[in-house]
């Protein structure tokens, strides 16, 4: 636990840093990150309002959208729960955070999994994609909107490569199969799975935020074909 | 005058050196082990208090002293120290234990006494109780030594008495003779005889004693007839049985290297008030005892006598690093501290405990899970050997016998760890000085008590004189008057104190003193298939698991509050609603599972799909540039 306490309380710091550290390079990006949490909420409320006058694909555009953040939502929630019991009290979590940890997760899973099938055709790697890693091999500069879409894109089926085993850890400690050291080995794997993938999440929801420029006010931009 | 100075020096290095030689302490034969397996034969000579020989022909017979017999091989005065007997002693009470707990039903008081310092326990002093008047009440399940042997200890006022009586020296046969004929109970009918001195001959199995050292005057002497005035009355008197001494006049002992079970017995048996179970033949006895263990196969000690307890956090504690090998977890999961393992100690099993959160080892403590009755949704009484005087003839063999105590009780150790606890709420008059509370003796309030119920002739006296709250104001207002310098008299019952508001009205409120005391409970352990989450985790997370919400009944003389009752979560600093919210979270355990698992499923098959089409695609790319 202290070991896991340790690093995960440096890796969150190291992230948050370069987070800081990316916006002070970027100068006036304070104001830039306001301003497009506040559209996003904008453009979600209406999409809200106007939901029955939409046409079947707009329909599908909105609830990814919606999709999205929710997922996003659900998932710092068991972040705050999982991880400040751990970082803070250098204990286990229980009481009250556990409760809400546990009564979130099952929705949590409900929208990661929504996410991945209405999001994984658009984020799938292409050709363009493959051209662009051989160009970076021949040090060629890269566009920036070209580099922030394939961070994403990396970034999506990370998300969704770590939450494989950040569910599986779970299930099987569900189950009467693992004695103590079982357990305890599954608890682990969960939290450090549940570090990466925090990890990786929060930097594809900065670069969502700080990053994509919206022709519209849609949260995430549309970075595939 | 060289010679002289010469054989000076010579004189003084004599003395000096023999002074050094007699200063050293001979280990005794009986204290160091030659390695033999074998167990010695204790064929003994017997002698009385003042080191003489016992001889059948004496006159008049005298009992034997265990301290002078049995100090002829063993170390007496570094056994005298072991914790059976060191109480009173300066030295670390350990974790909290079963007290003594003094009950006087007419003066509605049931009190926890201890000579150690445990929290929430009163010294026996304070409830005017003598050293003498604690062995007369509770010395009938002590093993003598501490305070039945300490000068120290002896109140002037008793000095005549304690002529009379003896004193009560360590009774080393209360645990080590197995001779069947070795009574405890005899032992302590003779203590509440006040006969100290003859308590250990009387129990021996070979000899009979009779008369009363209590009926006996203050000018009584051992070597004296009965005077005159007490020609009615018995004096003590030992008869030996001859048949068990030899020639050579020694008797021989049954001194097994490993005492039976039952020899701990008598002064540790509890019995559980379980409805369910009115028969003793359809309890179970402890899994440790049914595999043929005994106590001290874990409960052990050296030399010393300081027993290892065998809980967690004694090694620390007492300052025993040993200590820590025969906890449960010391048996059954080993101690990484030890340089050789440990674990599996007389074929102890290792737990798998499957699918049991770790959280769970670091906030239970082993017997929660495994120890004591299984919990139903209302506790239990239960009778104890300290308590309720077990195995005394005579004693009270009614279920409700007094002091009631509630047992499994899930309370929080001092580590933060839950074990089951015995509870018992304490009830007794007391002067309040500031947040001092100074006991009040049975002996002043039981005139008070039976004065105020004397007025009512409907009253029918149960275990209780339940008392009213005019009843307890008046009680209150006549110990003010007694003594007003004493402080502000109270009455502490059923979890609260109740004092005289200023309006002279009764005020009830909380106060430290009337919490209840608790106890951890180690034993009967009980089978795995028997533990609790044998079932799964609701055995304790359900809505109604009495894990967290098992009805506790608070006995009670006062009639506001007789048998009323609290939630088991009262006990475990936890908010009902969130134990209760928890507990509720688990109806929804079995959908969460299979929600995950189709969860999983899903987002593993798009990873895989893509994978493999993302596979497909680099094939294709290869294939096409090699084409």
């Amino acid at each position: 636990m202290t070991v896991f306490r340790i690093l995960s309380g440096l890796a969150i710091a190291a992230l948050l840093c370069a987070i800081a550290y990316d916006l002070r390079r970027r100068g006036d990006s304070w104001s830039r990150l306001k301003q497009s949490l506040h559209d996003q909420a904008k453009h979600a409320a209406r999409v809200w309002r106007q939901r029955k006058s939409h046409g079947r694909k707009s329909t599908l555009d909105n609830l990814r959208r919606i999709v999205y953040v929710v997922a996003a939502v659900f998932f710092l929630l068991l972040a705050l729960t999982g991880f400040s019991p751990i970082l803070f009290l250098g204990g286990h979590l229980s009481g009250v955070l556990l409760i809400i940890h546990v009564t979130i997760a099952p929705l949590f899973a409900l929208s990661l999994s929504a996410l991945a099938l209405l999001w994984a055709h658009r984020l799938r790697f292409d050709e363009g994609d493959w051209r662009f890693v051989l160009g970076l091999g021949r040090r060629r500069s890269p566009g920036k909107e070209m580099l922030v879409g394939l961070a994403l894109k990396v970034g999506f089926w990370l998300v969704l490569f770590l939450s494989l085993p950040l569910m599986l850890t779970v299930i099987l400690g569900l189950f009467p199969l693992f004695g103590t050291e079982g357990e305890a080995l599954l608890i682990k794997g969960h939290g450090y799975s549940a570090l990466l993938l925090m990890l990786v999440a929060v930097a594809e929801m900065y670069l969502t935020i700080a990053y994509v420029h919206h022709s519209t006010e849609h949260p995430v931009k549309e970075v595939g074909p | 005058m060289k010679t002289m100075t010469n054989t000076c020096i010579f004189a003084l290095f004599l003395m000096l050196s023999g002074g050094l030689v007699s200063a050293q302490t001979p280990e005794n034969i009986g204290d160091v082990a030659d390695g033999n397996r074998s167990v010695p034969v204790h064929l003994i000579k017997l002698y009385d208090e003042f080191d003489h020989v016992i001889k059948l022909d004496d006159r008049p017979v005298m009992p034997f002293s265990a301290r002078q017999t049995c100090r002829k091989c063993h170390d007496y005065e570094k056994i005298r120290h072991g914790w059976h007997f060191n109480a009173a002693d300066s030295g670390d009470a350990g974790r909290r234990g079963e007290p003594w707990i003094l009950v006087d039903r007419q003066a509605a008081i049931q009190i926890p006494l201890s000579y150690r310092r445990w929290t929430g326990t009163y010294p026996p002093a304070s409830v005017g109780l003598s050293t003498l008047g604690f062995l007369k009440t509770f010395g009938r399940h002590l093993p003598g030594g501490g305070v039945g042997e300490k000068e120290g200890a002896q109140e002037l006022s008793d000095y005549m008495r304690w002529q009379v009586s003896g004193t009560l020296d360590v009774n080393c046969q209360s645990c080590h003779n197995a001779d069947p004929g070795q009574s405890p109970a005899e032992y302590g009918v003779q203590v509440l005889r006040q006969n100290f001195r003859w308590a250990a001959t009387a129990s021996s199995g070979f000899s009979t004693v009779q008369g009363s050292a209590g009926e006996m005057p203050d000018n009584f002497d051992l070597y004296s007839a009965v005077p005159p005035e007490q020609s009615n009355s018995l004096p003590p008197t030992v008869t030996y049985n001859a048949s068990r001494f030899d020639v050579a006049g020694r008797v021989l002992f049954n001194v097994p290297r490993k005492m039976p079970s039952t020899q701990c017995s008598f002064c540790h048996s509890s019995k559980v008030i379980d409805p369910s179970r009115p028969e003793r033949w359809q309890g179970e006895e402890d899994v440790h005892s049914a595999a043929g263990m005994t106590c001290v196969d874990c409960h052990r000690n050296g030399l010393d006598h300081l027993m290892v307890r065998g809980y967690e956090g004694e090694a620390e504690t007492a300052g025993r690093p040993v200590a820590a090998l025969f906890t449960c977890r010391g048996c059954h999961m080993g101690s990484i501290d030890a340089p050789v393992p440990v674990e599996g100690r007389r074929g102890a099993p290792r737990p798998l405990h499957l699918g049991i959160p770790p959280v769970h080892f670091d906030k239970l403590a082993c017997a929660a899970c495994h120890s004591g009755p299984w919990p139903t949704a209302n506790t239990h009484r239960v009778k104890t050997s300290k308590a309720h005087a077990l195995g005394i003839p005579k004693s009270d063999k009614a279920d409700d016998a007094l002091p009631q105590i509630a047992t499994p009780v899930f309370a929080r150790l001092q580590d933060g760890t839950f074990a089951p606890h015995d509870a018992f709420w304490p009830a007794f008059w007391a002067y309040q000085r500031q947040n001092d509370l100074a006991p009040v003796a049975p002996d002043r309030v039981r005139p008070l008590v039976k004065g105020v119920l004397g007025r009512d002739t409907t009253r029918v006296i149960g275990r209780w004189p339940v008392l009213r709250e005019p009843e307890i104001l008046e009680i209150l207002r006549q110990l003010g008057l007694e003594d007003s310098t004493a402080g502000n008299p109270v009455y502490v019952s059923g979890g609260g104190l109740y004092a005289i508001s200023t309006g002279g009205m009764l005020a009830w409120r909380e106060d430290g003193a009337a919490k209840p005391y608790l106890w951890p409970i180690a034993h009967d352990v009980r089978p795995r298939a028997q533990s609790l989450g044998v079932r799964g985790c609701t055995d304790c997370h359900a809505t109604d698991a009495p894990f967290h919400f098992g009805v506790v009944t608070i006995a009670s003389p006062y009639v506001v509050n007789p048998d009323s009752t609290t939630r088991m979560t009262e006990y475990q600093d936890k908010s009902a609603v969130s134990a209760w919210v928890f507990s509720m979270s688990f109806l929804f355990r079995p959908g969460l599972k299979v929600l995950l698992i189709l969860c999983f499923v899903l987002i593993a098959s798009v990873v895989l799909i893509s994978a493999l089409r993302g596979l497909a695609h680099i094939i294709r790319t290869l294939a096409a540039e090699e084409e």
